[in-house]
């Protein structure tokens, strides 16, 4: 199985006045191409600091302070994010690597229009192919109408002119030009027109009057389309969708859904998708990771997970899934505060099957059939 | 469309924005027309220098020559203060104006990156803060050296801490919202943030603040000029007019208010310029501000 996000061993640390929050402690996932990776857990444990890390944005007051992530890049070549200057990772947040944020009304700026927003993921990197289309919209222009007067003859051609240099190069004086009002007056009309076909993929309806309006003017589902396609925009190979449907009502979660499922097809694109939610993750998953606490405890295909769960955590919160007709079942205890985290394994206060070794040792991930990797001292 | 439509209603729904809009633009008009309704002696060096008709100390009762007569040293008052419009117009704006940049870019700094940056900018602000605002300014115009320019100078260095300490609040609340986490997720840079994702949302209580300062401003430059410390002697200055004013507030014996229009002229322009600009603060923060917005 050929990997192309390897998470290793990453420790993440919140540094507050009340002590040390250790948030992760020695998480290590792996995504294969292609792959829907779900990672569930309770509130807390982890799961969307693990995915603002992949990112390298760990949220303040956190640090990384250990571990490695992997990522293959569409040229083949293995870089570990941790180690790259925030120029690279700039370049490569939204463009290779694109989120999916839990709240779209929040994760939409209210002063600009849909389109705005769609189009500044389109200039920040897919430039080269603006300008591209900007200028094949100049020659369709040019030839249709016939007998130009001088002064605009003479402006097509600077435009011309600038439009191809930026092609070549995005130098400074370069970037000064293209804020020119004559080229992204045009530059814009693209952009807005790539927002709208976007948009269409993501089966919104009436999408050229939705690319005008503000967030505000949208309903949730809507919204949650909106943010889907600023972070589809450039085709990333890796989308991580954090809950996107736990603000949105059921219909609209089996719409996104259906969605995410059909644009991985079409964009052979990743997904960590990150969720609480057990059925979504049968419902969409390919391979589902369980954290606890800050670690992953059991790694394992969908069908495998839920037939034969092995970590004792994994099986307690499978019972713990409400079903008709029957007793609610529960974990006994309460989650770990991370401050001052149970030593060993972090389950073992509430484990039903503790041992003496449990309160000694930090459990690591083995593999006990293949590809089910368990992190406990049973196996 | 709509939106402009909805700030016109905003405006004509407020007698007290609209006295300020017609305040602001009569004094607009006084001072673009300056030339035209005193017009400058051919003789006059700069038109900003009041012509002087004389050097007697006693000030001359208006007369058809002088239609508001002459201060003390014989300076016509109606020249002085058309073209004291002038004055009042460019220090109030230049201050804000620089004052407001400074703030802005301090502030946002300071608000947006946090940490030990955030510390050492409002630190500062806070060293301004802990003098008296008119005597660090009056302070520094001395130190400048007496002239309008380091009146204005002075009060730019002075009045740049509240917009850094009001923005950087601003910031800090906007800086956790999903969609600045959403904006570096895509890959923005930092400058990009700030300048298209934060500003837009936490400027507008700054800008408001300054344009109800912008009267303040011009009131405390005056009071400087009063003091000596502003336009040098003869400069068309309101603030100056009224120093003029200073030994004549009450008359001779007999009769106190025979030179009441040495005081009353320039007060009054002051007066209404900084209301103007007080009720047009007003107005802005009926349009701007997203709180008070909306039915």
């Amino acid at each position: 199985m050929t990997k192309f996000l390897e998470i290793q061993d990453l420790v993440l640390r919140f540094y507050t006045y009340e002590g040390v929050v250790r948030a992760l402690e020695g998480v290590s996932l792996s995504i294969a191409p292609g792959e829907t990776f779900g990672l569930v857990g309770e509130t807390g444990c982890g799961k969307t600091v693990s995915a603002l890390s992949v990112l390298v944005l760990p949220p303040p007051p956190g640090k990384i302070e250990q571990g490695k992530i992997l990522f293959r890049q569409a040229d083949g070549q293995v870089i570990d994010l941790l180690s790259q200057g925030e120029a690279e990772l700039q370049r490569i947040r939204g463009r290779e690597i694109a989120m999916i944020f839990q709240e779209p009304g929040a994760a939409l700026d209210p002063v600009y229009t849909i389109g705005d927003q769609i189009g500044e993921v389109l200039f920040l990197h897919r430039w080269e192919e603006l300008c591209r289309r900007a200028l094949a919209g100049l020659e369709r222009e040019e030839a249709e109408v016939e007998g130009l007067l001088p002064f605009s003859a003479w402006e097509r051609k600077l435009e011309r002119a600038i439009l191809q240099r930026l092609i070549q190069s995005r130098t400074l004086s370069g970037r000064l030009l293209s804020k020119l009002p004559l080229v992204t007056r045009r530059l814009r009309k693209e952009a807005r027109k790539i927002s709208i076909e976007l948009l269409k993929e993501l089966e919104i309806a009436d999408p050229e009057s939705v690319v005008d309006r503000y967030p505000h003017e949208l309903s949730g589902g809507m919204k949650q389309r909106a943010v889907i396609a600023m972070a589809i925009a450039c085709h990333p190979k890796l989308l991580i969708a954090d809950e996107p449907t736990t603000s949105l009502d059921v219909t609209i979660q089996a719409q996104i859904l259906g969605l995410l499922r059909r644009l991985k097809q079409e964009l052979g694109s990743s997904i960590l998708y990150i969720t609480h939610n057990l059925a979504i993750v049968a419902e969409i998953c390919d391979r589902v990771g369980v954290m606890y606490a800050g670690s992953v405890c059991e790694v394992a295909d969908v069908g495998e997970l839920f037939h034969n769960p092995r970590h004792p955590y994994t099986k307690a919160l499978l019972e713990a899934v409400p079903k008709a007709g029957s007793e609610l079942k529960y974990i006994p205890g309460v989650v770990p505060r991370l401050i001052d985290p149970p030593p060993g394994c972090r389950f073992h206060p509430r484990c039903p099957q503790v041992m003496p070794v449990c309160s000694q040792e930090l459990p690591r991930l083995k593999e006990i059939s293949p590809k089910h990797w368990v992190g406990c001292h049973l196996y | 469309m709509g939106e402009l439509r909805f700030i016109f209603h905003q405006i004509r729904s407020n007698p007290l924005s609209i006295a300020g809009i017609i305040l602001i633009l009569v004094f607009g008009l006084i001072a673009l027309l300056a030339p035209v309704l005193a017009p400058v002696p051919p003789d006059s060096p700069d038109p900003y220098w009041i012509p002087r008709y004389g050097f007697s100390p006693t000030p001359q009762l208006p007369s058809s020559e002088h239609i508001l007569g002459t201060t003390q040293g014989q300076y016509d008052l109606f020249y002085g203060v058309i073209w004291g419009t002038r004055t009042a117009f460019r220090v109030g704006i230049q201050v804000i104006i620089a004052a407001l940049i400074i703030g802005i870019i301090l502030g946002s700094i300071a608000g947006y990156f946090g940490g030990i940056i955030d510390e050492i900018i409002m630190r500062i602000t806070d060293i301004f803060f802990s003098f008296p605002f008119l005597v660090l300014a009056a302070a520094l115009a001395v130190a400048f050296g007496p002239s309008l320019d380091s009146a204005i100078r002075a009060f730019i260095v002075v009045s740049w801490p509240p917009y850094a300490r009001l923005i950087r609040g601003d910031i800090l609340a906007v800086r956790e919202e999903g969609y600045v986490e959403a904006a570096r997720a895509v890959g923005c840079s930092h400058s990009r943030i700030i300048g298209r994702h934060i500003l837009p949302n936490a400027i507008y209580p700054t800008l408001i603040m300054a344009s109800l300062d912008i009267g303040a401003i011009v009131l405390v430059v005056s009071a400087l000029s009063f003091l000596g410390l502003g336009a040098p002697e003869g400069y068309a200055d309101w603030g100056q007019l009224t120093a003029f004013s200073r030994n004549w507030i009450v008359g001779p014996p007999g009769n106190p208010l025979r030179y009441w229009y040495t005081v009353t002229i320039p007060g009054l322009f002051i007066l209404f310029f900084v209301l103007g600009w007080n009720l047009l603060g007003d107005a802005f923060r009926d349009i701007l501000d997203p709180r008070q917005r909306r039915r």
